[in-house]
Order: structure tokens, then sequence, then C-alpha cells
């Protein structure tokens, strides 16, 4: 279990994180969602350590040493790169994988069923500007799970792509969390989290609510997030939030 | 047969080459990384900086490459070191090289000493190629080449997303040096055939005219170590006939090809790397 106590982070002159008090339980499925510089990506990054809380404890607690499979936000420059798919997702492996360029019979193996089930399989020789936005999308969970995490992080993986495709991301992360991994990923997209997600964690800078969509979403959370007004209404027993929020990005 | 034989009468010539492959191999086989950092220019800034650590080396009574080499570590902090001001990368190298080039041509202008040879220093001189040239050569060419071996894999990594490579367990920052080592290795070898101000060629046109043809990096990192050595060859023999300098010949064989390339695949290129 991961533990976060009192977390804050301050850039030069911008504090954009604080009192952040929250913990993530292994196999858990869990949305953080809030509005453009409500610090979304900052705490990613603190949760992937490339930054150092200015503030408060970050703590594995009685669990398994931290592995993380990282999906960042796509990245026109990261597509321009001349990498087959297959590449790309073996670079998942470049940390344990043996001193000499090439990669082992085994870990192709490993990267072949895992690019099968997230159905790519048959692109894994095309160029990654060959793919589409969620394809690419795909590729980059892909490389995720090559480097053999326990907790994945996914960056906006919502956003950018079409309804069909998203649906087949949350089946991805709904599979993951089947499958034992810890997932938090971060979006825009309120009524996705709501509707598909167990847990959901509203940041604007400290944490607004945090629990399950049914009763965090309310919309005096939803204004106090997003400072906006809305409305909450009920839909075949999930919440859907109404006018449209933030501006997104 | 001639056209092949008739340079070996001539001693420097094998050692020219000896060299020139060397050298070929290892700017073709680091350029792809080069060029896909956007960094174009890295290139020609180190080899262009050390222009100034040669120049005061020389007149301090010290070896040509230690202060190459001085030169070309100095070149990569101060590079890293205004970049992390906040510059964008292409202004801190353009700052620290024309700054550190300026330096070795005021020292160089100054000097009556003759290994300061301008010419010979800006384009290098095959001739000047000794014995000594030759072991140093081959043993840098040696360590890059196992450095590469080592650490192709997570470099790789790291310039394709350093903080994706960092959250899977790459020592991404390490890379960085890793990668500043070995360009600085080539710049500094090279110094002697082909000059400060050629070098940068032979990091980016064996590089780019693979990228023309394939489409894996694998592919293009071997293809590249290949041209840079075709080019070699083929350049080091032109010169000799031509009694042309070596490092203008390797050069404009390479842009040749690469023209060539770019001209047969033009249709393709529309969404290649080298569009941006
Ligand atoms: N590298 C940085 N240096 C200084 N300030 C930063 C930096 N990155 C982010 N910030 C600031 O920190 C705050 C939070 O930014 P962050 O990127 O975490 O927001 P976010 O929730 O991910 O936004 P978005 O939804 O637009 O991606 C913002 O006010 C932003 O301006
Ligand atoms: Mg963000």
């Amino acid at each position: 279990m991961i533990e976060l106590s009192q977390i804050g982070f301050s850039y030069e002159n911008t504090r954009a994180l604080y009192d952040i008090s929250t913990s993530f339980s292994p196999g858990e499925l869990v949305g953080i969602i809030g509005p453009s510089g409500a610090g979304k990506t900052t705490l990613l990054r603190v949760l992937l350590g490339e930054l150092t809380p200015t503030e408060g404890k970050i703590r594995n607690v009685n669990g398994e040493p931290l592995a993380i499979g990282y999906v960042p936000q796509i990245d026109a420059g990261e597509r321009s790169f001349p990498l087959t798919i297959e590449e790309m997702v073996l670079l998942g492996a470049a940390s344990y994988s043996a001193p000499q360029p090439w990669f082992s019979v085994r870990e192709k193996r490993e990267c072949r069923s895992i690019l099968d089930r997230l159905g790519i399989y048959e692109l894994r020789n095309n160029r990654l500007d060959e793919l589409s936005g969620g394809q690419f999308q795909r590729a980059l969970i892909a490389r995720a799970l090559m480097s053999r995490p326990n907790l994945v992080l996914l960056d906006e993986p919502t956003s950018g792509i079409d309804l069909k495709t998203l649906r087949q991301v949350l089946d991805l992360v709904e599979e993951l969390r089947t499958e034992g991994y810890t997932v938090v990923l971060t979006t825009h997209d309120l009524n996705w989290v709501a509707a598909h997600l167990p847990r959901v964690v509203c940041l604007n800078r400290t944490i607004i609510a945090d629990g399950a969509p049914a009763q965090v979403l309310t919309s005096d959370v939803v204004k106090e997030t997003y400072g906006a007004d809305v409305d909450v209404v009920f839909h075949g027993g999930k919440p859907v939030v109404v006018e449209a929020i933030g501006k997104g990005n | 047969m001639n056209y092949l034989t008739e340079p070996f009468q001539y001693d420097f010539f094998g050692r020219a080459l000896i060299v020139t492959i060397l050298i070929g191999a290892l700017a073709g086989a680091i350029g792809p990384f080069v060029l896909v950092r956007r960094m174009a220019y890295i290139g020609q800034g180190m080899s262009q900086s050390i222009l100034g650590g040669v120049a005061l080396g020389v007149t301090y009574g010290l070896d040509l490459y230690f202060g190459a080499a001085v030169a070309a570590v100095v070149s990569a902090a101060l590079i890293y070191f205004v970049r992390n001001q906040g510059l964008p990368i292409d202004t801190a190298i353009g700052i620290v090289a024309s700054t550190l080039f300026a330096m070795g041509v005021a020292v160089v202008s100054s000097s009556r000493d003759r290994r300061l040879n301008s010419t010979n220093l800006l384009f290098g001189n095959v001739l000047g190629v000794e014995t000594s040239d030759i072991i140093l050569v081959v043993v840098v060419s040696a360590i890059a080449g196992v450095i590469l071996f080592r650490f192709y894999k997570p470099l790789l990594a790291a310039t394709h997303n350093y903080s994706v490579a960092n959250a899977h367990g790459v020592k991404a920052q390490f890379m960085e040096i890793v990668f500043s080592a070995l360009l600085a290795m080539v710049v500094v070898t090279a110094l002697r055939t082909l000059g400060v101000l050629l070098v940068a060629a032979t990091l980016l046109i064996p590089a780019a005219t693979a990228t023309l043809t394939f489409r894996s990096f694998a592919q293009i990192t071997v293809a590249s170590t290949a041209l840079g050595v075709a080019f070699s060859i083929i350049g080091l023999f032109i010169s000799f006939h031509r009694n042309i300098a070596s490092g203008p010949a390797i050069v404009l064989v390479g842009a040749s090809v690469f023209a060539l390339n770019l001209f047969a695949s033009g249709a393709t290129l529309k969404k290649g790397l080298l569009q941006r």
C-alpha cells in the first residue's frame, strides 16, 4: 500500500499541492480528476519519484517493492521517433534486460504476448507515427507492462481519443486491475470516471473529496473542484455531470 | 586495381585508412542518437569548442588530445549548465560553442607554434596521422564500442522518453553522461583527420541517410555504422587521387549518397524524421 501523508509540493513560486493525505491499496483502480492546473500531473510525478515532496511523506507500507509502469500523456515528439512498436515496447525492459544491445528470446516472447493482449500484435513492425491515437495509447500501456510493474500510472489516457477507443482503454484498465495491478490515472473526463471507476479523487491543489463516484460527485464537490456551476443528475444509478466544465486540454 | 592499390605505396595512407574507418564507424553508430535527440548542433558545438582547449593546451606544452578532451568535457558541462538555467538547448550550445571556438581562434591566430596550423585544426589533415594517433583511436573506439554495446538499450530508452525510462528503472541522468562521453570520444578522436568543423557532418549524414531507408532504430544504427565506414573509405581514396583534403572528400561522398537517396525516396519522406 502506498501512503501519502500531508504531501505538499511547491515549484519555485507555485504551491502546486498541499496537505495531500491518501493511500492506494494493491489492486485498486483510482481516477484523479480536477481542472487544468489542479496539480494532477504534479501528483503523478511525485508518485513516480521524479519530484521529491517539499512537505510530508510518501511511504510504501508493508508491500512488495514499488515497480512503476508509467503511461505518459501522448506527446508528438515521442511519436516522430524512428522506432517500431515492438522496439518501443521492449524498451520497457531496458533496466532489467542483460547488458547487450539485443533483447532475450524470453523478453521478446513476453513482449509479443503483451502486444497480442492489447490487440496491436499485427502492428508490431509499424513505426510509431503509423498508429492511430488509440493504438499508440495501447503501445504506451504495453511498454509500461513490459517493465513488469505493480503500480501503473496513466496521465490523461482519455484525452484525444474517440468514444470507441475510450471504451477499449477502459476495458484494458479494468482488466489490469483484475490482474492485480494497482492503477492510478488522471483525467479531465468527469463522466467517464463517474461511470466506470470505483474510486475517484477530486483534486484542486489539495484533495476536495475522495471515494466512490456516487458519494463523491455531488454538485457541491464538483463546484468546489472546478469552480464552475454544474448540476449532477443520476442516470441508471450513476452520477452524470451536466453542463460543460473546465476547459480541458 | 591500380586505383585501389596505388595509395598503399605511401605509408601514411594505410595509417589514415585505419583511423578514418574507425572514426567513420564510431560516428556512424552514435549518429542516430544525436539525430533523434534533435541535437544536430551538439556535435558541431562540442567539436568547435575543443579548438579552444587544443589551442590553450598546445600553447602550454600539453598534448593535443589532452586539451581537446578537457575542452570537450568543459563544453558538455557548460552546455548543460546554461540549459539548466532555462535556456533552449540550441541557444546553450550556440553560446558555449562559439565562445570556446572564439577563444581557440584567438589563441591560434596569435600563436607561432607550428602545431597550431589553423587549416589542419579546422579541416583535418590525414598526412599528419602518426602511430600514436592510431593507438589512441583504436583504444578510444574500443572503449566507445564497449560502452555502446553495454548501454544501447537504456540509452535508447532514456533518449526516447527521459521520464518514462526513469520511472521504469533506467538511470536516465547517467545516460546523459554516457551520451556526452560517447560524443566527446568521437569529436576528440576525429580531430586529426576531420578537424573541428567537419565532425558534425560525419555524425549526421550516415544517420540521416539510414533513416531514409530503414524502419527500426536497430536497423538504422547498423546501417548508419556501415555507411559511416563506407563513406570514409571511398572519401579517402577520392581524396588521394583527386588531391583534395580528406575531411571534405568524406563529407561530400556522404552528402552525395544522402542526396541520391533523398531524391529516390522523396515521395515517402513526408512523415519522416527529417521533415520537422
Ligand atoms: N515545471 C513547472 N515549473 C513551475 N510550475 C509548474 C511546473 N509544472 C507545473 N507547474 C504549475 O503547477 C500547477 C499544477 O500543474 P500540473 O501540471 O500538475 O496541473 P494538471 O492538473 O496536470 O493540469 P492539466 O490538466 O492542464 O494537465 C500549475 O499551476 C502549473 O502552472
Ligand atoms: Mg497534467
